[in-house]
């Protein structure tokens, strides 16, 4: 015997769990520390593990079942519709990387256009000019709201994920 | 019972044998029987080692879950009941570990309002027990409640068969010591 390991461990942890002890085996259990040690858990996990089970107030099997057995549903829905999600981000991705690309490319183009849109607007500013100011209102507008959907449009796309 | 952990396959250490398709592993009679036999135990166990009984529910559903999700190729009935338990352990290193992290509900106090017999000895029992370290309860509830052998302890636990022997050695020694300081012991 030495302090943590005895040859007697398993008849004494058996003699515990059953309650059924004989006189050598209680008179070795009180000398031991660790037949000591083990009688003393062996009681309380069994007394402390019938508590526990007797406490159980079981949630309903049927329940857990269909609740199983609709989420594997809805997972196997999403497996099914992330093909779809991965489309759409990936299209979103490529025409906002085509417009910066447009925008990049044709600036030169558009810089001149924006400078000759400067000089219409100046001109517009200008007393007796009333027509030009509600043609320029309106597409400014119209600029303003197709940029505002988009903006809307990919916003979506990326919450819904 | 609102549910503090959403189905969700977080936390599961058997990804790797989950089925791939939109079924689960058994018919609704068949599990309402394996439930009848393992579902007292199993929430005892992860009661006692969660410490709080709502958590304890939470990861009871879970496990189940987990388990209908999963595939069993030729296992015994005492291999299926492991098996649960150890995704029940996982679950609950799972719940440890977003405890830390975010404060989820600590063991809870035992009730102190009830005069029963029943309670009074559990209020004995109880804080003495969660007292351990959550590795200690599971070591010592599987051995010494459940009954599984060294070799099963370390399958549900992940750990080494040949370190068991050690381990619920420390704890024995831990437990025993604590309950004699508590007066539980057989001399008082």
């Amino acid at each position: 015997m030495n302090f943590s390991h005895c040859t007697k461990e398993q008849a004494v942890e058996q003699a515990a769990r059953s309650g059924r002890w004989d006189d050598d085996l209680r008179a070795h259990a009180a000398a031991c520390s660790v037949c000591a040690d083990i009688a003393l858990v062996v009681r309380f996990m069994q007394l402390d593990g019938e508590l526990a089970r007797r406490e159980a107030g079981l949630p309903d099997p049927g329940r857990i079942w269909w609740k199983a057995h609709l989420r594997e549903k809805q997972m196997a829905a999403e497996r099914a519709v992330r093909p779809i999600a991965v489309c759409q981000r990936v299209a979103c991705l490529w025409g906002t990387l085509t417009a910066t690309s447009i925008l990049v490319w044709e600036w030169p183009r558009l810089s001149s256009r924006l400078d000759g849109l400067k000089l219409l607007l100046h001109q517009a500013a200008s007393p007796g000019s009333r027509p030009q100011t509600d043609l320029f209102a309106f597409i400014g507008g119209s600029l303003f709201m197709f940029l505002f959907s988009i903006l809307i449009t990919l916003y979506a796309s990326w919450a819904e994920e | 019972m609102t549910s503090e952990f959403p189905l969700t396959l977080e936390g599961m250490g058997e990804r790797a044998e989950e089925r791939p398709g939109g079924t689960l592993s058994l018919d609704e009679q068949t599990f309402n029987e394996f439930y009848a036999k393992t579902s007292p135990s199993l929430l005892a166990y992860l009661s006692r080692v969660s410490g709080n009984r709502t958590v304890a529910h939470d990861l009871l559903q879970e496990a189940y879950y987990h388990f209908l999700r999963t595939r069993l190729p030729g296992m015994d009935n005492a291999g299926t009941k492991s098996y649960l338990f150890r995704i029940a352990t996982n679950l609950l290193r799972d719940h440890f570990r977003a405890a830390k992290r975010r404060r989820l509900p600590l063991p809870e106090a035992p009730p102190d309002a009830d005069t029963s017999e029943r309670i009074q000895l559990r209020s004995d029992l109880e804080p003495v027990f969660l007292e351990l370290k959550p590795r200690e309860r599971e070591l010592l509830w599987l051995a010494y409640v459940e009954g599984y052998s060294h070799q099963e302890v370390a399958e549900i636990l992940g750990l080494k068969a040949l370190s068991i022997r050690l381990l619920l050695s420390r704890c024995r020694r831990k437990l025993a010591r604590m309950l004699r300081e508590r007066g539980l012991g057989p001399e008082d």
